[in-house]
């Protein structure tokens, strides 16, 4: 027992060594973006850049955090995300259950349908989202942003379910409900979980795409009661003279909650129940 | 056919469509309707300044002779410029992507302690809105202050500093490597996801008949992955040929980059051709529809 740990712990550190490059590699703007905001301001534009701070302060953390309205902006945010990824989940799975299940007719010409919506730029789109929030008075409503985000992601999540669906044996819900179970009942108890991880693969990817997303936002969003993250950033970055020390800041106090995501949901990442066991 | 049967595949067709359709209609509201606008105006001399006076003028936004000059968009130079950067960059960028995102999720994929902190860490410049990180690389690209010739003047490798960004010879270099730096955490993510699928067996199987690592990835796990590269490859493609904000950051008003999209978008609002615009984003459209078409035959993608 203690050997194989032993083992485990061994091969462990060797994977983390084999690893640690592209860590650095891919995790390395990000350390400048730190490095920068502990930087006091005149550090920051030096030539030759320096490595590391030559003082450290932390000030700007705080200072940002109170100009920024920071904890209205990010609640903002998180609604936003929560409103297009439960949308987007709620009506996709059905549909994909639906595309993966049944055989009907414009099956192939909705799928193809869906990947039409990801084929014209955003900026076409702005032209007509913005007349028909006008029409129906939703500027200003986050909900109906979070509504447009779960409509554009709608195509991948569909995709991405019924691919996924597409590997779980039929016979599984079949056996379910020849012994009584109504087909919702065998979807979430027996499907869901083997289609766990895609679940995590849509979540993550409207999360992100929501949290990311500023050129809707910019058309739609006008009171600043209302600003999303990205807004905020926008706005930080369009002043004359940039505060890198304060975006750089900003950009890291709001990427915590989509870090803080991911460390849950990568958790999920795995079959919910071993199709072996229940064949 | 016995009237059971049929009773019951209609009503198993009629309950597919009722799944199907909540979503159709959204989309068809907040997607074909600008779309067919767009196609609309692009026939038409509508400018920017009131969308509801114009003319029709037929293909002259596309293609025009007058006074014995060509006009339109198709004739032309940096519209062709636009659709070559498009493809270069959606071609090369979504490779590599693929390549690493493969290795990546491999490794991922592999039990060891600490691995969820590293799965997480991995995907953060995905979570990096494409503003700030195109802002970043900006910063670190910069000629004067940027840390990326410092590293590469203290190696040698370089005896001057580049403007990396500005430079025609190495901007839609820069634009694909910081495309790929921040997209293949989401390949990694989906092929994790798809490794999930692979039935252990298999592997278990293969492992006790000795056979090769890479003849099992090549047999085994490369085809059973197929459903999850295909869509990967699919929506990142669709992605990349509308590549815009990334190129508006990074290299602004730089004609050795334009996009497809950019292009679109400058005579859209920034020009003052809102009817061209319209023309060249119809085009853009008709181009990723031909190629979605092509590359589904190609992939022999089942739609049904």
């Amino acid at each position: 027992m203690q050997a194989s740990t032993k083992l485990k712990l061994r091969k462990s550190i060797l994977y983390w060594l084999a690893l640690l490059p592209m860590c650095l590699l891919i995790l390395f703007p990000f350390a400048v973006a730190f490095t920068t905001v502990l930087k006091p301001l005149n550090e920051i534009t030096k030539t030759p850049p320096t490595w590391f701070p030559e003082k450290i302060r932390l000030d700007s953390f705080f200072e940002i955090w109170d100009k920024s309205n920071a904890s209205q902006v990010i609640l903002n945010s998180v609604f936003i995300c929560f409103i297009a990824v439960s949308v987007t989940s709620l009506l996709s799975i059905p549909a994909a259950y639906a595309l993966c299940r049944f055989k009907f007719r414009g099956k192939g010409i909705y799928k193809f349908f869906l990947l039409i919506t990801q084929m014209f730029s955003p900026i076409v789109l702005i032209l007509g989202l913005f007349r028909l929030m006008i029409f129906f008075d939703l500027l200003d409503s986050l909900l109906a942003l979070g509504l447009v985000y779960a409509a554009f992601n709608m195509a991948f999540a569909i995709w991405m379910f019924q691919s996924y669906f597409e590997t779980i044996p039929p016979d599984l819900e079949e056996a379910a409900q020849l012994e009584g179970a109504t087909a919702l009942r065998s979807l979430v108890t027996i499907f869901l979980p083997l289609a766990l991880p895609a679940l995590v693969v849509v979540t993550m990817f409207v999360f992100v795409n929501s949290w990311n997303e500023f050129i809707i936002a910019l058309s739609t969003l006008r009171s600043s009661e209302f600003f999303t993250v990205q807004l905020k950033i926008v706005e930080l970055i369009g002043y004359y003279t940039v505060r890198w020390d304060y975006v750089m800041a900003f950009v890291i106090i709001s990427s915590l909650p989509v870090i803080v995501v991911f460390i849950i949901l990568q958790r999920f990442l795995i079959r919910g129940l071993s199709m072996g066991a229940v064949k | 056919m016995k009237p059971s049967s049929v009773s019951l595949e209609t009503r198993r067709v009629f309950s597919a469509w009722v799944l199907v359709s909540p979503m159709l209609l959204i989309l068809l509201f907040v997607a074909a309707i600008p779309l067919v606008r767009t196609f609309f105006f692009s026939f038409t001399d509508v400018s920017l300044d009131d969308l509801s006076v114009y003319k029709f003028v037929f293909f002259q936004n596309y293609i025009d002779f007058f006074e014995g000059e060509w006009y339109g968009v198709l004739v032309e130079s940096v519209w062709w410029k636009a659709v070559y950067n498009t493809l270069v960059f959606a071609l090369i960028s979504v490779v590599l992507e693929v390549f690493f995102g493969l290795l990546v999720a491999l490794f991922l994929n592999v039990s060891f302690k600490g691995r969820g902190l590293l799965r997480a860490a991995v995907l953060i410049p995905w979570a990096i809105p494409t503003i700030v990180s195109a802002k970043m690389w900006a910063w670190m690209l910069n000629d004067q202050f940027g840390i990326i010739n410092d590293i590469l003047l203290k190696l040698h490798v370089l005896s001057d500093p580049i403007a990396w960004t500005s430079n025609y010879k190495t901007s839609l270099f820069v634009i694909i490597m910081v495309d790929v730096w921040k997209t293949t955490p989401f390949m990694a993510l989906l092929i994790l996801a798809g490794l999930q699928t692979l039935p252990q067996d298999c592997y278990r199987a293969a492992r006790v008949d000795g056979v090769h690592p890479l003849r099992v990835f090549f047999r085994v796990t490369l085809p059973l992955l197929r459903p999850t590269l295909v869509v990967a490859i699919i929506f990142r493609m669709l992605d990349a040929l509308r590549v815009f904000d990334l190129i508006y950051v990074l290299t602004p008003s730089n004609e050795s980059t334009v996009s497809m999209s950019v292009f679109a978008r400058q005579y859209l609002f920034d020009f003052d051709r809102f009817a061209e615009g319209s023309a060249a984003s119809t085009l853009l459209f008709l181009t990723i529809c031909l190629l979605t078409i092509s590359a589904l035959r190609i992939g022999k993608v089942k739609l049904g």
